[in-house]
């Protein structure tokens, strides 16, 4: 469906329209006190060094440079050109579960909204791309926080009903990324943790930083479940009666297997790894991200 | 197994409830699309067969609870089914046997069997449904009934069993269930006769004459209750007879009795002790039997010198054993003062040897002249003239020996003598005119006919053996035989049909020599020929001397009556008539029992008479006329035979056609009734370990229950 459509489809407005609100607020919120932003010199390269005149923000200061001269320069980068952020949500079926109001795809582009107004803030480039076996649909490169609207509609607009390919998705993703950034994956990572690898070392091949956001809502981390249940397959024909009472001990072994083996596939591939609860405030979940890299650089 | 409350074993039914909760609970499914599902996969292939095994453990765990407990409130029992119909239904009447005869004091060193019976009427009376009746019948050889008929208070009945104490008698169980039977005849609902017993295979002797009536009443079942068979040991030693081998007890002389002693036990016994005591001191005399064979008998010999005239009891004891009241034997005589006997004979001459009594007087008192006065016997000698008729009965027998001719007088006189309870021994002879016995009142008198006597050249006394107490030593070669006594000259003694005459002695030819009957209260005793030389040489024999005492003894006159009796048979005595209307005491056996008052003389005819009516106790029974410090009378009430043998018959005796006597004697042992050693569990010991049961299975099943939940919650 055209995103034209999409604008003028109050339903899809009435999505989006709250989504942008809520991505605002998280950010102008977190913001309050702030006078930079923390996308600041994100994956920027050095450009030259210039003298320092006053004025200049000494924490720009080359003070390698000022200890064997002592003579003072300012380091400069070209981050106003060569910024762009790749927002890649998973839109797979297995993100529609959810045990409370919010589901791990509303959790999921409530996440990539927020991530993408704070980059067009900063007026940085955002791209984002929705995906489950293979890329679905694909929000082209902006620089415009006008835009941010647009990207929104087309975040509420997605609806997951397939299962995924996370694996084929980011070799895919990889072959086609043509200049390093900063790659964000937004997905609950249920697929195989091998496959995962495989196409996580395909992406830090490109040299882009690439963040991942587990998105996993708290039925699925504790298995509280009790009495008899019938699961359904979001992905598949599965279709298991049992007691999840019972069956708690070894379904959390498994999870944390699988989670354990996560973790290490990022840390092989020097990617930042970020569990996120989706009964947990999405701004609890981005505060605390964002002050990590806040401390990272 | 049965059940007293088959009705709750429907509650089996509560065992579909796990199985029904468990599928609701799989009814009541909640349906949840998940995306996780590689780790419900991984978790179910790791834990499907363990948890599978576990829920079916949980459910096996409830449902045998649940069966542990329907059967515990079902209440099951090992008892048979017609004692578990008392727990059930309708209201019963039933009439309670219980068995208190001598055997049912054998004792497992704990208890006896009859407290063990009357402990188990008590249970079933107590256990029998609201509105039933009892009746209650104590059975020995004969029966009491002290609730005959069937009564709604069984709380009466149940305080006459345990009133009720073990008796010395026999067993006979025909009586009781043929009163029992009337008792129940108009009774309705459901009727019962219930028999706790040992079921002593003796009391079954009329077990045919049962059968047969039991077929000939409709609706009346018997169920025989046999009791365990404690004091069945090893050895059981019994006295079974204690009988005298003097003729007749005279003060100051020695006294042999005879104690036969019985093993009924299954081991021989070696060594036993047999002790005979005098008036319940210290033993006197002893004997032992080297080796008794199981089931074997001896006789054994004891000799006492006795005491001073009266009565008196010997004792005669055994060791003691699980069977005590066969271990003693008690036997009562009398020692008499000096009695009168009178000979009459006929006289050819002023000499004492020309009397025709003279070999039977000096048999009689056989002692030199000067101890004549103080023999025991005091014989005086006349001839029928001599004879006055008011005289007779300062004699307590009269020997007719070659008599002459009697007045009638004398006859008549005799009559009453006899009558009155006195002896007359009859030998006629020469003298005898012919005859002289075939008119009134001699042919109601004697036992047999005379007719003339006859020459005999060849005329023996036939051999033994003898069945006659009168005869018994002879039975003894020891102590010779009467074969060699020749028999010249004899009466025929004519016997007459109808009439009950015993003939103790008889010739070789069969033809009897003595015949003898009872007359009234006393003995007539006649001889086929008279003691002297020229008809017999019987006189001169060494048998002729205690064949007089003994048949002084058989046929003397006595005032005490008979002193030795069974249990039961009533006692009787002639007692002198100036102590008419006294009080009578009666002092049963047992250390601690005292004279208690049980009536008074009673006149019967001309006579003063003393009767006992309890005598259900053996051993000795004291008898005080009046308020005296010493007994009157001693009697001895002895033991029944039978009861010491312990054997017993199956409880099925009365629904089978088998005749117990000819069962082997396996089955006859009393390893037919129930060991003693071990029960069956009655239905509060099965309810108790139901219960402690389905306890620990709920145990379990709740640690199991609580180690899933464990599990499931970690």
């Amino acid at each position: 469906m055209p995103a034209a459509h999409n604008l003028l489809d109050p339903d899809t407005l009435s999505r989006a329209e709250p989504l942008g609100l809520m991505a605002r607020r998280v950010v102008e919120g977190y913001r309050v006190g702030e006078h930079r932003s923390p996308f600041n010199g994100f994956a920027i390269e050095f450009s030259q060094h210039r003298e320092y005149s006053p004025g200049d923000d000494p924490r720009h200061l080359d003070w390698k440079i000022l200890g064997r001269s002592d003579k003072y320069y300012i380091k400069q980068y070209e981050q106003d050109t060569n910024y762009v952020a790749h927002l890649l949500v998973d839109g797979s079926a297995s993100m529609n579960f959810g045990s409370g109001k919010v589901s791990k795809f509303h959790y999921a582009r409530g996440l990539a909204a927020c991530l993408a107004y704070l980059v067009l803030q900063q007026r940085d480039a955002v791209t984002a791309t929705l995906f489950d076996d293979r890329p679905r649909d694909t929000f082209q490169r902006t620089d415009s926080l006008g835009k941010i609207h647009n990207l929104c509609t087309r975040l509420a607009d997605f609806q997951p009903a397939r299962p995924g390919n996370l694996r084929a998705c980011l070799e895919d993703y990889a072959a086609r990324l043509t200049s390093r950034g900063i790659v964000v994956v937004v997905s609950d990572l249920l697929d195989d943790p091998a496959e995962f690898l495989q196409g996580l070392r395909r992406l830090s091949l490109t040299k882009s930083e690439v963040i991942v956001f587990q998105l996993l809502d708290h039925e699925e981390i504790t298995f509280p479940l009790d009495g008899t249940v019938r699961f359904l397959g979001l992905e598949d024909d599965t279709r298991l009666q049992t007691s999840p009472a019972d069956l708690r001990k070894s379904y959390l072994a498994a999870f944390n297997e699988h989670q354990t083996a996560v973790r290490r596939a990022c840390e092989q591939c020097g990617v930042h790894y970020t569990l996120c609860d989706t009964t947990r405030p999405l701004a609890e979940a981005l505060s605390g991200y964002l002050a990590f890299r806040r401390r990272a650089g | 197994m049965n059940f007293l409350a088959p009705a709750v074993l429907a509650g089996l039914a509560a065992l579909s409830l796990p199985v029904i909760i468990h599928l609701l609970a799989k009814f009541r499914v909640r349906e949840v699309r998940w995306a996780a599902t590689r780790f419900l996969l991984t978790a179910v292939k790791r834990d499907q067969s363990k948890l599978r095994i576990r829920d079916l453990l949980l459910l096996l765990l409830r449902c045998a609870v649940l069966a542990l407990l329907v059967f515990a409130f079902a209440r099951p029992t090992f008892q048979p089914e017609d004692k578990i119909a008392l727990a059930t239904g309708a209201p019963f009447t039933v009439a309670v046997l219980l068995d208190q005869s001598a055997s049912m004091g054998a004792s497992d060193g704990v208890q006896t069997r009859f407290e063990a019976a009357r402990a188990e009427a008590l249970n079933f009376l107590a256990a029998l449904p609201a509105d039933s009746a009892a009746a209650l019948f104590l059975v020995h050889d004969g029966y009491s009934g002290p609730v005959a008929r069937p009564t709604t208070d069984i709380a009466l009945v149940r305080r006459h069993v345990e009133l009720a104490r073990l008796g010395d008698r026999g067993t006979d169980f025909q009586p009781a269930l043929h009163a029992a039977l009337g008792a129940l005849k108009n009774a309705s609902g459901t009727r019962e006769i219930h028999v706790f017993t040992d079921n002593q295979a003796s009391g079954w002797s009329q077990v045919a004459a049962v059968r047969q009536e039991l077929r000939s009443v409709d609706g009346v079942r018997v169920v025989l209750h046999p009791v365990a068979a404690a004091g069945s040991a090893d050895v059981n030693l019994a006295i079974t007879s204690l009988q005298p081998d003097t003729a007749t007890p005279v003060a100051g002389q020695p006294f042999r009795l005879l104690a036969e002693v019985a093993n009924f036990g299954d081991t021989p016994a070696a060594g036993v002790r047999v002790t005979l005591s005098v008036d319940g001191n210290a033993p006197s005399a002893d004997a032992v039997i080297d080796q008794l064979a199981p089931g074997g008998s001896r006789f054994v010999p004891l000799l006492v010198r006795l005491p001073a005239t009266g009565h008196h009891t010997l004792t005669a004891a055994l060791p003691p054993d699980r069977l005590a009241f066969d271990n003693t034997r008690v036997f009562a005589l009398e020692i008499a003062p000096p009695r009168a006997v009178l000979v009459v004979e006929s006289r050819s001459g002023p000499a004492p040897w020309q009397g025709s009594g003279h070999f039977l007087a000096s048999a009689l008192a056989p002692v030199p002249p000067e101890e004549a006065p103080s023999y025991y016997l005091q014989v005086e000698r006349k001839t029928a003239a001599e004879l006055q008729p008011s005289q007779l009965s300062n004699y307590s027998v009269v020997f007719l020996c070659d008599a002459g001719p009697l007045p009638p007088a004398v006859a008549d006189a005799l009559d009453d003598y006899v009558e009155a309870g006195g002896g007359l021994v009859l030998m006629p002879g020469d003298a005898t005119p012919a005859g002289a016995y075939a008119a009134a009142p001699w042919t109601d008198l004697l036992p047999a006919g005379l007719g003339l006597p006859l020459e005999l050249p060849e005329g023996r006394l036939a051999s033994g053996p003898y069945d006659h107490a009168l005869l018994s030593p002879w039975n003894d070669p020891a102590a010779g035989t009467l074969a060699a006594i020749r028999v010249n000259r004899a009466y025929p003694l004519l016997e007459t049909p109808g009439r009950d005459v015993t003939v103790p002695l008889r010739m070789a030819d069969g033809s009897p020599f003595i015949a003898e009957r009872a007359h009234g209260s006393g003995r007539v005793v006649l001889f086929a020929a008279p003691a002297v030389p020229a008809w017999t040489n019987l006189p001169l024999h060494p048998a002729f001397i205690p064949l007089m005492h003994r048949l002084y003894a058989v046929t003397a006159r006595t005032t005490s009556g008979k002193l030795n009796l069974a249990p039961g048979e009533p006692f009787q005595a002639v007692v002198p008539i100036a102590t008419l209307n006294k009080d009578v005491y009666q002092r049963v056996p047992g250390p601690d029992s005292r004279p208690v008052a049980v009536g008074r003389v009673e006149l019967v005819g001309t006579q003063a008479v003393v009767r006992i009516r309890d005598t259900s106790a053996a051993g000795a029974h004291a008898v005080y006329i009046g308020q005296n410090e010493h007994p009157d009378i001693l009697f001895a009430v002895q033991p029944p035979d039978g009861e010491s043998d312990l054997r017993a018959l199956p409880a099925d005796i009365l629904e089978t056609d088998v005749d117990p006597t000819a069962r082997p004697a396996a089955a006859n042992s009393v390893a037919s009734t129930p060991a003693s050693g071990w029960r069956l569990p009655d239905d509060t010991q099965i309810w108790t370990w139901l219960i402690i049961a389905a306890a620990v299975l709920s145990l379990a099943e709740l640690i199991c229950a609580l180690r899933a939940s464990r599990t499931a919650t970690t």
